[in-house]
């Protein structure tokens, strides 16, 4: 099983027109941290940036192979696509190093080793494994719960609303990851359920961007 | 005991308080404005000046720090970033 087309046959092509607003949103938040680097000099917004913005690369080649299957745009690209996984092995990757750098942000990991330790570690126990689509989504529930319980402790903290969207939008993710994993074994309109979720997810962050850019201007009038 | 300042509000504040005082202000004013001591006073100013966010000048009455355009652009873009930094954690 790879992770291109899953999910009900009604349902292909709608969940590659959501990866689009994902890809928007990581990327407006990976242009507010550049903004936040070029001002400060400091390298965590940079690393920050980076990650979104290698989130929303993984997006997009999701949503293009996807709707490339969809469409057969391209029998040799089609042919290639099936034969090979090497897009879903590339998504993979883009993921798991985008995750990784939030990780090491987010916890202050100063080490370097660290993440790289955590990265190889991620790609041992999916790519050269079988049932990797499975492992990829497990290892993923684990990360964002980490992220969620992290923004959750930062929420309690800052008592703000902008941080509650975040920790509700990770606690989104989080939770789409366990229909992911759940969609294999009982029924693949769970995978419906992972989907919306995540839209969810990252409509809680553009609507956190949206205060963040706007709401300012309207708070202080 | 105050928070930790983060590099972003130590900025802010030496920014701010060159704005507040009509665009210059001495340096022991500056001193005694940002809160910070007399060294990590001197690194800040430095590469704030590397950076172009404020400018030094000289003149009879002495040595003052000038904030720049790109300083007073920096003043209106931090409550967006720092209030998107927050959000996260940072």
């Amino acid at each position: 099983m790879t992770l291109l087309l899953n999910g009900p046959q009604w349902f292909q092509g709608i969940d590659a027109i959501f990866g689009f607003v994902y890809v928007l949103v990581a990327l407006l938040i990976a242009a507010l941290s550049n903004k936040a680097y070029k001002i400060s000099g400091e390298k965590k917004y940079y690393y920050f940036s980076l990650a979104f913005f290698l989130m929303g690369l993984a997006f997009a080649l999701y949503s293009f192979v996807n709707w490339s299957l969809l469409t057969h745009i391209s029998p040799l690209l089609s042919g290639v696509l099936t034969t090979f996984d090497f897009a879903f092995v590339i998504y993979i990757l883009l993921i798991f190093l985008a995750y990784t750098l939030l990780i090491i942000i987010t916890f202050k990991i100063e080490e370097s080793k660290v993440g790289l330790l955590i990265f190889t570690l991620m790609l041992l126990l999916t790519i050269f494994s079988y049932q990797y689509y499975l492992k990829f989504h497990i290892i993923l529930f684990i990360l964002l719960f980490l992220l969620a319980h992290q923004f959750y402790t930062n929420y309690t903290e800052k008592k703000n609303t902008n941080s509650l969207l975040v920790f509700i939008s990770f606690y989104l993710l989080t939770c789409a990851e366990i229909f992911y994993v759940s969609m294999v074994h009982v029924n693949q309109l769970l995978y419906v359920v992972a989907v919306i979720l995540q839209l969810l997810g990252f409509l809680t962050l553009f609507y956190m961007l949206l205060r963040v850019n706007y709401g300012r201007e309207k708070r202080k009038a | 005991m105050g928070e930790r300042r983060e590099k972003l509000d130590i900025i802010k504040d030496i920014l701010e308080a060159i704005r507040d005082k009509g665009g210059s202000i001495k340096p022991t004013h500056l001193l005694y404005k940002s809160n910070l001591s007399h060294d990590s006073m001197k690194r800040y100013v430095s590469e704030l000046m590397d950076r172009e966010l404020l400018a030094e000048l000289e003149d009879k009455a002495g040595k003052r720090f000038t904030i720049t355009d790109k300083g007073l652009k920096f003043l209106t873009d931090y409550q967006q970033i720092k209030e998107f930094t927050d959000s996260f954690g940072f």
